[in-house]
């Protein structure tokens, strides 16, 4: 029986051999003239047609980026019947040098069919001057294709990132996705968070030739098929305020909608020109990458910087929540707080005398934060800085969002190989020491105040081509409403109370809430400046966040940011706008 | 060592050694660039690999077929964790993630477990082979087969999971199982076709499709196959020579060395070639399964109906796929293709028939 089975199996091997055996007849017999001719000619011409890439818009329909025809000129490898002679040509009809000539085409020479560009991007007028002498030269053209255009330059371009040839690295990974080498990818920002929608599907033509590159006749044809366009929640005109705040500033800003986590602003300081990376030109490229000022950073969710006295909101909570301080419990700020031998100052050298809680948020007294935070310890400060999120992702659609550091004394054993002494805690409660955050974590930490205890995810891209972004979950820090009373109490205070310590951010005829922050980084330099807040006070509709590197006082440099902010808001009907 | 020569089939020996020049052959031309030296030769480093593979076979024969069934379970079991880890490695990063890297040669535990699942699901239906009749045994049987196909497929590497179907259905055929039960399991599987389509990546159904009709892709899968064809079919009867195939030297085809090799022998060895190396293919079966049909012991015998079964139909898909008859989903031409686990495992699989061969000698 079973050697039966063997012999059906070694029968049905070799009948199903015969299959292969007609199929390799037909086409090397009886197909073999036809695809001799094929080969001999080497006559089947691939021709890419590039997709165009995606527009984006802003929410209300101003392009933000955009394809725009580009004219190069291009070297069909096939069609050059002497290499030497077709470059001094194209060398007379260009004004440039044979070599360099020489130099890019072997760069880019691919296939001997696929065209290999020479020089990008020339003016309309000047390439269509060229192309009447390239008449002479067999192998040389112009080509048109999509190029990336971004009218507002310098605005919104860490949120736009730019696009660039795929490297290699990336085509490893993307290979699979259907990219190829040579495609162009975004790189950061929307361009490269929606690469897949945005880039469209190649096309290309396929053409059997004769021996003079004449078509004879059409084997393929693919239409190259557009990408997506994208709509996002971004402002421009709003955008383009808070650039102009910024213009002579490092930092960072992000205003929010917050109940909805639509972002209506997002700035990052300085910003770079996405133009440059697409025309080619590599000196432009390189005062970027070589300036100091690390333009490309997008510092509102990639720079991580600690939080100075913004996180006071958070300790804050911790010390309600956990029956550390009660509405009327208060602590004596002299000025000065001791532990041990240490000094730790307050702010106000004289001291605030007695302090309770919506005082101390009011007037940020460090000692008053000092005495708390010692009274909870540094593990109870880690959670609530957990649970409002810090030290992880706010899951923005942005590439390379940071998740800072929420150090804790177990942190510190296995990072730094060392003890948590109780100095470090009394550091920890007022935001310095080794806490680091991004400014969108911030953002969360004051929209979790203004809602309550939640957060919706942030987001930037509203729709793809009219079918909305899947809702974001909700970001809940797992606390009691009530507990926000005297937190927001404080937070109102120190806006609007004449002791304040953000009175910066004050507008007659609008309540805006937050918390200023003066963070130390390091002995010779400048504080940080933050600004956290939210309007309208009672019913918070907007969420922003002010950041300046090096910028000095929170209370005055962020504190002013905000205030021109909430005022354009008002001025411009952000605060009249249905939600959901 | 001795007696593994002359207690061996010199036939099925001397095919091998045949097949493998031709493998070194056509891997040179294939990565022959007369004008170019940025393409690296594959041949010297597919010596190489032989040089390894070679040992293992060695070791293969020496440790008997029989040990490697009674381990197999558990050889079968860490392959498929290693399999997950792939997977969950390969999670973190974007796209296919197949290889294990080891230095300087990375393998492909995917390759590496068609043998352990053979070797399984040869001691399985053995060791139940009087219940071979039940359809309960059958459908067992399809579960151990689907455990390493859902996992790479969703790697996703679709040519590797479709290749263990046909070890399923050849080694219980053997076995003995009813053919009722397994034309059942075969229209289960056409049925669920649908549901599979589902879990595709874009780029697999894209091949897919495109094997319907070239023209969907011409400049990707489609290019390929309109390339290969005119490859073949130019090789004419006698083939251009060897170093000479122009769609070959000229760089018109794609994944030459490895998938579409054969586009390579039938453009430079012509009809004449490629129908020899079919008979090179033929034979090694025959002569595979002739130790079949000689040894007593039912598992060698249901063993190697599962070498079989891979080898031929990584020929006959490849083949096809090179000519257009079947859709582009990368399953590499035995002994031919570049590549070490490919090697490995078809060196691995006749170490095993040869250890069947020898076990018959000596009683």
């Amino acid at each position: 029986m079973r050697s039966n089975r063997i012999n059906i199996i070694s029968v049905a091997i070799s009948a199903s051999s015969l299959l292969l055996l007609a199929a390799l007849f037909y086409f090397q017999i009886i197909g073999y003239g036809y695809y001799r001719s094929l080969s001999l000619k080497n006559t089947v011409r691939t021709i890419p047609l590039e997709a165009s890439r995606g527009a984006i818009y802003d929410r209300k329909g101003i392009v933000l980026a955009k394809d725009d025809i580009s004219f190069n000129l291009v070297l069909i490898p096939q069609e050059i019947s002497d290499l030497g002679s077709t470059l001094n040509m194209l060398s007379a009809v260009t004004g440039r040098k044979r070599e360099e000539l020489e130099a890019i085409y072997r760069k880019n020479y691919r296939f001997p069919f696929v065209p290999a560009d020479i020089i990008s991007n020339i003016p309309p007028e000047k390439a269509f001057r060229i192309e009447e002498k390239l008449i002479d030269i067999p192998g040389a053209l112009i080509w048109s294709i999509p190029k990336r255009l971004y009218p507002n330059g310098r605005v919104g371009s860490h949120i736009m990132g730019y696009i660039g040839k795929i490297a290699d690295s990336e085509l490893k990974k993307l290979k699979d996705y259907g990219y190829s080498m040579r495609d162009l990818v975004g790189k950061n920002g929307v361009e490269q968070y929606y690469d897949i929608y945005l880039k469209g599907d190649d096309g290309g033509i396929q053409i059997e030739v004769d021996s003079r590159s004449r078509e004879i006749s059409r084997i393929g044809f693919k239409e190259p098929k557009r990408g997506k366009d994208l709509t996002l929640t971004i402002d421009l005109g709003l955008q383009r305020f808070i650039d102009m705040l910024f213009e002579d500033k490092k930092g960072a800003c992000i205003v929010m909608q917050s109940k909805t986590g639509r972002v209506l602003g997002l700035v990052s300081s300085p910003e770079f020109d996405p133009n440059i990376f697409v025309t080619g030109k590599d000196e432009g490229r390189f005062k970027i990458l070589r300036d100091t000022g690390c333009p490309l950073l997008n510092r509102a969710i990639t720079g991580t910087y600690p939080p100075g006295s913004t996180f006071k909101t958070v300790v804050a909570c911790a010390g309600i929540a956990t029956g550390t301080v009660k509405e009327t419990t208060s602590f004596l700020c002299t000025g000065v707080f001791k532990l041990g031998n240490t000094s730790f100052r307050c702010w106000k050298e004289s001291g605030h005398g007695y302090q309770d809680i919506v005082q101390a948020l009011t007037h940020s007294c460090n000692v008053f934060f000092y005495s708390l935070g010692k009274a909870l310890g540094a593990e109870q400060i880690y959670k609530y800085a957990l649970s409002f999120g810090l030290g992880n992702y706010t899951g923005i659609d942005l590439p390379q969002e940071a998740k800072g550091v929420a150090p804790s004394p177990m942190w510190k054993r296995f990072t730094l190989k060392a003890p948590w002494y109780e100095g470090d805690t009394i550091n920890y409660s007022i935001g310095q020491g080794y806490l680091e955050v991004t400014p969108i974590q911030m953002l969360r930490v004051i929209t979790i105040v203004a809602n309550n205890g939640f957060c919706p995810q942030p987001y930037i891209v509203e729709d793809i081509e009219g079918v909305k972004t899947s809702r974001k979950r909700e970001y809940s820090a797992k606390l009691r409403p009530e507990l926000f009373k005297m937190i927001r109490a404080g937070l109102f205070d120190a806006v609007n109370d004449p002791t304040g310590t953000g009175q910066g951010a004050r507008i007659n005829d609008l309540d805006v809430s937050g918390k200023t922050g003066t963070a130390q980084s390091g002995p010779s330099r400048k504080s940080h400046a933050w600004f956290i807040g939210f309007l309208p006070s009672d019913e918070p509709l907007i969420s922003l966040v002010v950041f300046i590197e090096h910028g000095g006082k929170g209370g005055e440099s962020a504190a002013n940011i905000a205030r021109l902010i909430a005022v354009y808001l008002k001025e411009n009907g952000f605060l009249n706008e249905k939600y959901f | 060592m001795k007696n593994i020569f002359k207690n061996t089939d010199p036939v099925l020996l001397l095919v091998i050694v045949v097949i493998l020049i031709i493998a070194f052959l056509s891997l040179y031309s294939a990565s022959h660039q007369p004008d170019r030296d940025l393409v690296k030769n594959y041949s010297m480093q597919q010596l190489m690999w032989l040089g390894l593979t070679i040992l293992v076979a060695i070791l293969f024969i020496k440790f008997g077929y029989e040990r490697w069934i009674d381990y197999s379970y558990l050889i079968f079991t860490l392959n498929l964790l290693v399999l997950l880890l792939v997977l969950i490695l390969g999670e973190t990063r974007y796209g296919a993630k197949r290889w294990i890297d080891l230095g300087i040669l990375s393998l492909q535990p995917s390759e590496l477990c068609k043998i352990s699942f053979m070797l399984a699901l040869t001691k399985f239906v053995m060791d139940n082979n009087d219940r071979i009749k039940e359809i309960r045994t059958v459908i067992i049987s399809l579960f151990i087969c689907m455990l390493p196909v859902a996992l790479i497929i969703k790697q996703p590497d679709l040519g590797t999971a479709i290749a263990f179907l046909p070890i399923f259905f050849v080694v219980l055929f053997t076995a003995g199982a009813k053919i009722k039960h397994l034309l059942i399991v075969f229209m289960l599987g056409a049925g669920s076709a649908p549901l599979l389509w589902s879990v595709l990546k874009l780029y697999q159904k894209k091949r897919l499709l495109v094997f319907l009709n070239p023209n969907i892709d011409p400049l990707g899968a489609g290019y390929t196959i309109i390339q290969s064809r005119i490859a073949i079919g130019s090789g004419g009867l006698f083939g251009k020579g060897w170093l000479s195939g122009t769609q070959n030297q000229l760089n018109f085809l794609p994944e030459r060395h490895t998938d579409f090799i054969f586009s390579v022998i039938g453009e430079e060895w012509g009809f004449m070639g490629a129908v020899i190396l079919l008979g090179l293919f033929l034979l090694l079966i025959k002569r595979l399964l002739a130790i079949a049909d000689t040894t007593n012991d039912g598992r060698g015998k249901t063993l190697i109906s599962g070498i079989v079964a891979l080898i031929w139909f990584q020929v006959f898909v490849n083949i096809g796929m090179t000519i257009g008859l079947m859709p582009v989903v990368g399953l590499p031409l035995p002994f031919i293709s570049y590549g070490g686990s490919n090697l490995l495992s078809m060196m691995i699989m006749i170490a095993l028939a040869i250890s069947v061969g020898l076990k018959r000698k000596v009683f």
